[in-house]
């Protein structure tokens, strides 16, 4: 094995298109080792601690380039990484005016109002600080971004009237403009708060479907609810829809908060109609108002806000039952396990949160009781969260590169145990251009094989993607596609109990 | 704070976004129709975490109080008046150089630590005195402790490349009314065998004779007799001829001469036709001028409390040492780095130059020398040839200055201000330091002048200076 780096003085490349180069490195046949990677002090530690040497004169904006191989992968591997980095996506980069630093792009467009921010962690605090300085509203996408600073943010941003959505938050709305991973959606009356990325997508989603538009989405990020941050932005953000005129009915997205913070931010009655949909809530929560509903699926979170506006939800349960009964007469009895390979993290939460009370222990990287851990004992059930970096390992989100995910799937195609493959397909900005298309060959094989897949596309018809054409190509490969995500959990559970009639679940 | 008292977010209704990071996020925005600026960003402070979590504080919740006193700073920067008042003695003006005081560019150093160059300058000021024979018998008084060294900057003065000044140099002696400081630099000494350059031959020490006992009577008559003159004026007129008022001084020089003319003709000295003669010879005259009235202006800026703006920058050609206004107690050190990007002479290079010297980057603090490259063809030159180049030079400095010139204009930028106010926080974000355009001078034999280039200040100085200002800042 041989160890080569490469150099590129002042050549700043973002994290997913990083990642992309180093993935593609990795494909070359002889390569063991390889990362593309910006010469920060930190990074070159741990180059160094992989045995790579020779960048004494490395600074934190060059590009290195790293790659332990025998002697055919080598020079490969460089040139692959430059392919990607250098010609594969130069077209792209060209359209955007662009500036060197926030100071100015407020010069260039002095009306900003709203700052995505999706630098690594370690560098996302001094920008967000800038931000809340310069009177912007700021989505933080980034992660890694210690809970110190966290909280100095949020606390800085409620002192200035302002909002911090993040960090770790994945998706906003802000005045009809979706940031981040969003749906395209109408206009309306609904503003949601969430601390949970494809809850707040789903939600959105559900409710566009449905015919009920949004004023805004304040994402908030997954500790906001915790004790530490004490659910500052989400108190935040819940008085700005208050205080909004465009918002008539609130609606926050969380996985249940710490208790003290449950009775901060619900123990008194709001001045506009509010849902928390509380995902996988299981016990009574106490002294909440009678103004504020309380469940515990994103399905519901909708549902309940339609009912606040005097609206009824449509049917979500559809020929659902028909077609699992289907399947499970196709279905061998040797068949009995539940496979859930999930892209959007909540989505993962909640199917398990809705299918343990039909099928029992569900195995997980993100487990419901800690007891459940992967790898899973032979024969239990498994859903998994792909977006978790354990399995991302140095691809990008499999929300945008379904690749990760597709390795997945195949790894399930000979295994007789299972019963049914659940997956999520999300759609809007952020996603990728076709995902459904990219999982159809490996969707077949799994069909093939025996067992049943039941799918959930999240979008909308104003997404890019195309909802309806997403949903066909599934529908068409034998796929069972499901009207909500609960839905699809439900329908996979059912499966495995070989009860149809589960579908039809009150949640 | 209690949570009551906190104001409610209010959404825009209309987003304009500025994206900073992915940039897929920002090509999504942009497809919805919104307005959006794509932020090219780099990792900042070289990924240092200690000065990313400090400059996370000084640009976040600090930043108001400083950003408030880099206002009044700038302020301070743009109309003060810096008006050249006469000639006087050093000792006159700067008491403590009539008790065998040598004031030596840079930060304080000893004399066993001083390069060469600024050995030789002190030697030739010390026989020039009258206190020593000659260099040999300057160095052991010097060596023994008998000749006390100061740093200029530290008397309200700024000295020229490897200068050392004693008790008898005559002084620009330049006022800023407004804020109530007075500055001092001494008369250039023109080209040739001088001590500026390092050079401590007969030649060079008789140059300082002939500075003080005929230039300085002859000439200072004359501005005595001219009146206060705003030098700050002459430099904004000099600017769109071409000068950055550093490197080139020839227009603001000419202009200055002209003005000067009527009264120097009257002169009854019988030295008066040599003077004229050597000061027509001398295109550099208006940098110490010009030397004197920045520093004028950044003692007056430097009494801000909590700013995060240079108000000293200089070099002795062994360390480079920067203060911040509101603590002028605190320098900030580094080693004097090599003049990069130079011209040498020929038979010279990097092997026989000395490191960065000289007090001159005090121009650089009030929107002169880099700041004002972009209208140079002179810099441009000197740079690469394009005026892109020069112009590359001043927006490297609007990258890290706070704010921008009253009175110094850029016509080839659509009369922009100069650059003004170096901002200690955007220099270690971005990794860009203050450029300072130089001449090198012989590193060990005294020839004096052996080639020019631009010296980039060294960064670890400013981080130092990041991480101190955030621990003094409430």
């Amino acid at each position: 094995m041989q160890h080569e780096i490469q150099v590129l003085k002042d050549n700043y490349k973002d994290s997913v298109r990083l990642l992309e180069a180093t993935r593609a490195m990795l494909a070359v046949d002889g390569v063991e080792y390889a990362w593309a990677v910006m010469g920060t002090p930190a990074n070159l530690e741990t180059l160094a601690d992989e045995g790579f040497s020779g960048f004494e004169d490395v600074s934190a904006n060059d590009l290195v380039l790293a790659v332990r191989a025998g002697d055919p992968g080598l020079a490969e591997g460089i040139d692959v990484a430059h392919e990607v980095l250098f010609s594969a996506t130069a077209a792209g980069e060209s359209e955007a005016a662009t500036v060197g630093h926030l100071g100015a792009g407020l010069v260039e467009q002095p009306g900003s109002n709203v700052a995505v921010i999706s630098v690594p962690g370690p560098f996302a605090t001094l920008e967000t600080q800038k931000a809340l300085t310069a009177g912007l509203d700021v989505l933080l996408f980034s992660d890694n971004v210690g809970l110190a600073d966290e909280i100095a943010l949020k606390e800085r941003a409620t002192e200035l009237g302002r909002l911090v959505m993040g960090p770790g938050a994945g998706t906003a709305m802000i005045a009809g403009t979706g940031l981040g991973f969003a749906n395209r959606v109408a206009r309306g009356p609904v503003g949601v708060v969430a601390a949970a990325g494809t809850g707040a997508q789903e939600v959105m989603a559900l409710l566009d479907r449905w015919g009920v538009g949004l004023s805004h989405v304040i994402g908030v990020g997954g500790r906001d609810l915790n004790a530490d941050v004490g659910g500052l932005m989400a108190r935040a953000g819940i008085a700005t829809l208050e205080a909004d005129p465009g918002t008539e009915v609130i609606l926050l997205v969380s996985k249940p908060p710490a208790p003290e913070v449950a009775e901060s931010l619900l123990g008194t009655a709001p001045t506009k109609p509010m849902v928390a949909a509380l995902i996988g809530l299981r016990e009574e929560l106490d002294a909440v108002p009678a103004e504020i509903a309380v469940c515990n699926t994103l399905e519901q979170g909708a549902v309940l806000t339609l009912g606040a506006l005097g609206r009824t939800a449509p049917d979500r349960v559809g020929e659902t039952p028909e077609a699992v009964a289907d399947r499970i007469t196709a279905l061998a009895p040797s068949r009995t396990r539940l496979v859930g390979l999930f892209s959007g993290g909540t989505l993962c939460y909640e199917a398990m949160t809705i299918a343990i009370d039909h099928i029992g222990a569900i195995h997980s990287n993100t487990p419901l009781d800690e007891a459940w851990v992967v790898p899973a004992p032979e024969g239990a059930h498994v859903c998994l969260d792909l977006g978790e970096e354990e399995y991302t390992d140095g691809r990008p989100h499999p929300m945008i590169d379904p690749e990760a995910r597709i390795e997945w799937l195949e790894r399930q195609v000979d295994d007789a145990t299972i019963a049914v493959v659940l997956l999520d397909v999300v759609l809007g900005d952020g996603s990728h251009p076709n995902p459904a298309g990219t999982l159809a060959p490996t969707l077949e094989k799994i069909l093939d094989s025996g067992a049943a897949v039941v799918a959930y596309v999240l979008g909308t018809d104003l997404d890019p993607q195309g909802f309806a054409g997403q949903q066909k190509i599934l529908r068409d490969l034998g796929c069972i596609v499901t009207e909500t995500a609960a839905r699809a959990a439900l329908a996979a559970a059912a499966i495995v109990n070989r009860d149809p009639a589960l579908v039809h679940d009150d949640l | 704070m209690a949570p009551e008292a906190a104001p409610v977010a209010q959404l825009p209704t209309v987003v304009e976004a500025v994206n900073i990071g992915l940039p897929m996020f920002e090509d999504s925005i942009r497809d919805q129709g919104t307005s959006v600026v794509g932020v090219d960003w780099r990792i900042p402070a070289g990924g240092d975490t200690e000065a990313v979590a400090a400059l996370a504080r000084l640009f976040g919740p600090k930043a108001a109080a400083i950003d408030e006193a880099n206002t009044t700073v700038v302020q301070r920067l743009n109309d003060g008046i810096p008006l050249l008042q006469g000639i006087e003695r050093l000792s006159d003006v700067v008491p403590v150089a009539a008790d065998r005081t040598i004031l030596h560019c840079g930060p304080a150093i000893a004399w066993g630590d001083m390069c060469d160059p600024l050995r030789r300058s002190v030697q030739a000021a010390v026989v020039a005195e009258g206190w020593a024979e000659d260099s040999a018998s300057a160095s052991a008084a010097v060596a023994a402790g008998d000749i006390a060294l100061a740093p200029a900057n530290d008397h309200r003065t700024v000295v020229p490349m490897a200068s050392a000044i004693g008790a008898s140099a005559p002084m620009y002696v330049v006022g800023n009314e407004l804020g109530g400081t007075e500055a001092y630099a001494p008369l250039n000494q023109g080209s040739g065998q001088v001590p500026w350059f390092g050079v401590d031959s007969d030649e060079a020490i008789e140059r300082l004779r002939f500075l003080r006992d005929e230039v300085g009577p002859v000439l200072g008559e004359a501005i005595t007799a001219m009146g206060p003159t705003d030098a700050f004026a002459l430099a904004g007129q000099g600017i769109p001829m071409g000068d950055d008022v550093h490197m080139r001084t020839q227009a603001t020089t000419n202009l200055f001469l002209r003005d000067l003319l009527p009264y120097l003709v009257r002169s009854t000295n019988a030295s008066a036709p040599e003077v004229a003669s050597f000061l027509s010879a001398n295109h550099l005259m208006f940098l110490n001028i010009a030397m004197a009235s920045a520093k004028s202006l950044v003692l007056w800026a430097g009494e801000v409390p909590n700013s995060s703006i240079v108000t000293t920058m200089c070099r002795n050609g062994t360390t480079y040492g920067i203060r911040l206004s509101g603590d002028d107690d605190q320098w900030f050190l580094a080693p004097s780095p090599p003049v990069q990007d130079a011209l040498y002479y020929p038979g010279q290079g990097p092997e026989t130059s000395a490191p960065d010297i000289g007090d001159s980057a005090v121009l650089e603090l009030v929107g002169l020398g880099g700041p004002a490259a972009a209208n140079s063809p002179a810099v441009a030159g000197f740079l690469g040839g394009r005026m892109a180049d020069a112009i590359a030079a001043t927006r490297n400095m609007q990258r890290i200055c706070f704010g921008e010139s009253g009175r110094f204009r850029l016509p080839i930028l659509d009369h922009i201000g100069t650059p003004v106010g170096v901002d200690i926080r955007q220099v270690v974000e971005s990794g860009v330091t203050p450029a300072v355009n130089t001449g090198i001078v012989h590193a060990s034999d005294g020839s004096g002048q052996v080639g020019a280039g631009v010296a980039w200040a060294p960064i670890e100085c400013f981080v130092d200076a990041v991480l101190a200002l955030d621990a003094r800042t409430p």
